[in-house]
């Protein structure tokens, strides 16, 4: 049994008519699938709900709101669905985009503040240079509690949605040559790579292929008071370095080789494709349209590492659009589809502020320590690797969680 | 009363109960349920030829009602789901179990009524009209999504109720304000 299979049987009504086999085999699932634990606890706790009946003033309520209206034209062309009809089927498509995504003309949303304290600082992408940290104000010694009201937003610094690798320049391949490309570009609203400059590379050979492949890069804008802004001086460094040779293999197991490459190189393309849908769309703020897009894709792609760059999307979307609960949920769900990879900061980040911003300030503290555990236990596993010192974001995050009385010692044992 | 008004209530007599339903597991409870109802039927009533044009004009109420609910009944302030004591009180009847098991009843009520009020909009509309009993093809009918669509977007909605349950089961999340 696996989710889908579970997910069909409450889509198709069956998990009131299982057989013993089935049931047990979904019981087995649902010990180790936290998702599908949830989903099956909800539809059953659904259909458990007492429907009342409805109160005998209904039906005369009805009528007396129906002889208060005038009654309809009554010969109106019979038409299967009528102009005005169609029209409204549109409306509520559109209404559906505004429930989940409904403060996109609202440039802040807003959740009011108790305490003079600024929002964190924006999460910035790893290998920002010039990162643009939204101005944080201090917070202030003895400023007057409840009585100052303050937007809280969050920020939402660029982080990369597709990043396509750089093809090796054939000569440099040929003569084993490696050597690295630092590139200086600008992110545009649009999330494009615009104005991109070399600073400097070990060899120009491999220059050319690196400013193509970031020519192609997409990420996902940055938010700064609720609207898209440019991001410039954004710097990047593209390492190139030959493989191991490959050995010898018969041209039969070459082509099975080629051929596995091939797939998977076309599947992270349709992936990356997708992807830039949902930005196009994001970019024409058509919150719907970029939402819509991510739930197709969703439906399509069931491994944890796509899961999670969707996910990642969503929380990104939602949190733009407000919906705070939603992003949470989602963050945490990218977070927990990427538990085996490479920890993400701006998703940690993203989701220590979300909470921040709801002023569950214990949950964004334990967010923060987790992704500093998390770093130092990779850190442990792989001496090998090493790693800069932990980015000054989170260090003064949690800094400042310290200064409104949040600290680690402070936290209630869970 | 005019003929036109007869005429609806007819067509729409059969569907009352259903449609009821579902506007309760929308709503969550009994007065904003009415009003839906109340609004669907008035939505319908402006477009009684449609109405009239359908063989089975089931599947387009359920159509409006998801609209109206999708939109939000805006004229009325009770737009969040409120489990108060006044509105399970006001829908008790008399035929109840024990007083035990109802505040137990009522208690795990109250959790799933308020932890479905803090879905969207569009996520309760479809995990009520889902749990009504439309099935896949019904609701693509109803909500113009694509099945994939609703695939994903049921699997997560029940996702997120189910931890939003299990949340409100634990003891109340941290406060800073001790």
């Amino acid at each position: 049994m696996n989710c889908n299979e579970v997910a069909a049987i409450l889509d198709d009504h069956r998990a009131a008519r299982l057989t013993p086999t089935e049931r047990c085999a979904i019981d087995e699932h649902v010990v180790d699938c936290a998702d599908c634990a949830a989903a099956w606890h909800a539809d059953t706790a659904l259909r458990a709900l007492p429907i009342p009946s409805t109160s005998a003033s209904l039906p005369g309520r009805l009528q007396a709101a129906l002889e208060s209206t005038a009654a309809p034209r009554t010969h109106r062309p019979r038409r299967a669905l009528s102009p005005w009809l169609v029209g409204g089927f549109v409306a509520a498509g559109a209404a559906l985009a505004a429930t989940t995504l409904v403060t996109l003309t609202r440039p802040t949303d807003v959740a009011p503040a108790d305490t003079a304290a600024a929002p964190p600082p924006a999460p910035a992408a790893a290998e920002t240079a010039v990162p643009t940290l939204s101005p944080v104000a201090t917070p202030q010694e003895n400023a007057p509690r409840a009585t100052s009201v303050e937007l809280v937003e969050i920020p939402l610094a660029i982080a990369p949605i597709t990043r396509r690798p750089p093809d090796y320049p054939p000569d440099a391949l040929t003569r084993r040559l490696a050597g690295h490309v630092q590139l200086r570009f600008d992110v545009t609203t649009a999330g494009r790579v615009e104005n991109i400059g070399v600073v400097e590379s070990s060899d120009p050979i491999f220059e050319e292929s690196a400013i193509d492949a970031v020519a192609t890069w997409r990420y996902l804008p940055q938010i700064t008071a609720g609207k898209r802004v440019v991001s410039p001086g954004i710097h990047t460094v593209i390492r190139f370095e030959p493989g191991t040779e490959r050995p010898r293999t018969t041209p039969t197991e070459q082509l099975a080789a080629d051929d596995a490459a091939n797939a998977a190189q076309r599947i992270a393309a349709e992936f990356s494709a997708g992807l830039e849908r949902a930005l196009d769309r994001f970019a024409a703020d058509d919150l719907r349209g970029a939402e819509l897009q991510l739930d197709e894709m969703y439906a399509v792609y069931d491994n944890d590492a796509r899961r999670g760059t969707i996910w990642n999307f969503y929380g990104y979307l939602y949190t733009v659009a407000g919906n705070y609960d939603r992003a949470i949920d989602a963050y945490e769900s990218a977070i927990a589809a990427n538990r085996g990879g490479n920890p993400a900061q701006t998703q940690w980040v993203s989701l220590a502020s979300l909470y921040f911003a709801r002023h569950q300030y214990d949950m964004a503290l334990r967010t923060l320590l987790a992704y500093r555990d998390r770093i130092a236990e990779l850190q442990a596993r792989y001496p090998e690797r090493p790693r800069g010192p932990m980015a000054p974001e989170v260090e003064s995050f949690i800094e400042r969680l310290r200064t409104l009385g949040v600290t680690e010692e402070a936290l209630p044992a869970r | 009363m005019t003929n036109a008004h007869s005429d609806f209530t007819a067509l729409i007599a059969p569907h009352l109960a259903a449609l009821f339903r579902a506007a309760y597991r929308l709503t969550g409870n009994r007065l904003d349920a009415e009003d839906l109802v109340q609004e669907v039927c008035l939505r319908a009533y402006a477009e009684i030829a449609t109405l009239r044009s359908f063989e089975q004009p089931k599947g387009w109420l359920f159509k409006v009602a998801y609209r109206a609910f999708v939109d939000g009944v805006r004229r009325h302030a009770r737009s969040r789901v409120k489990a108060t004591g006044e509105d399970f009180d006001a829908t008790r009847s008399s035929d109840e179990p024990s007083p035990e098991e109802a505040v137990e009843g009522e208690l795990a009520e109250r959790r799933l009524l308020d932890a479905f009020g803090r879905l969207d909009r569009d996520q309760r509309a479809l995990l009520a009209l889902h749990v009504e009993g439309h099935n896949l093809d019904e609701l693509r009918a109803i909500t113009d999504l694509s099945t994939d669509v609703l695939k994903a977007r049921l699997y997560r909605a029940r996702v997120r109720l189910g931890k939003l349950l299990a949340a409100e089961t634990r003891a109340p999340a941290l406060a800073l304000e001790k």
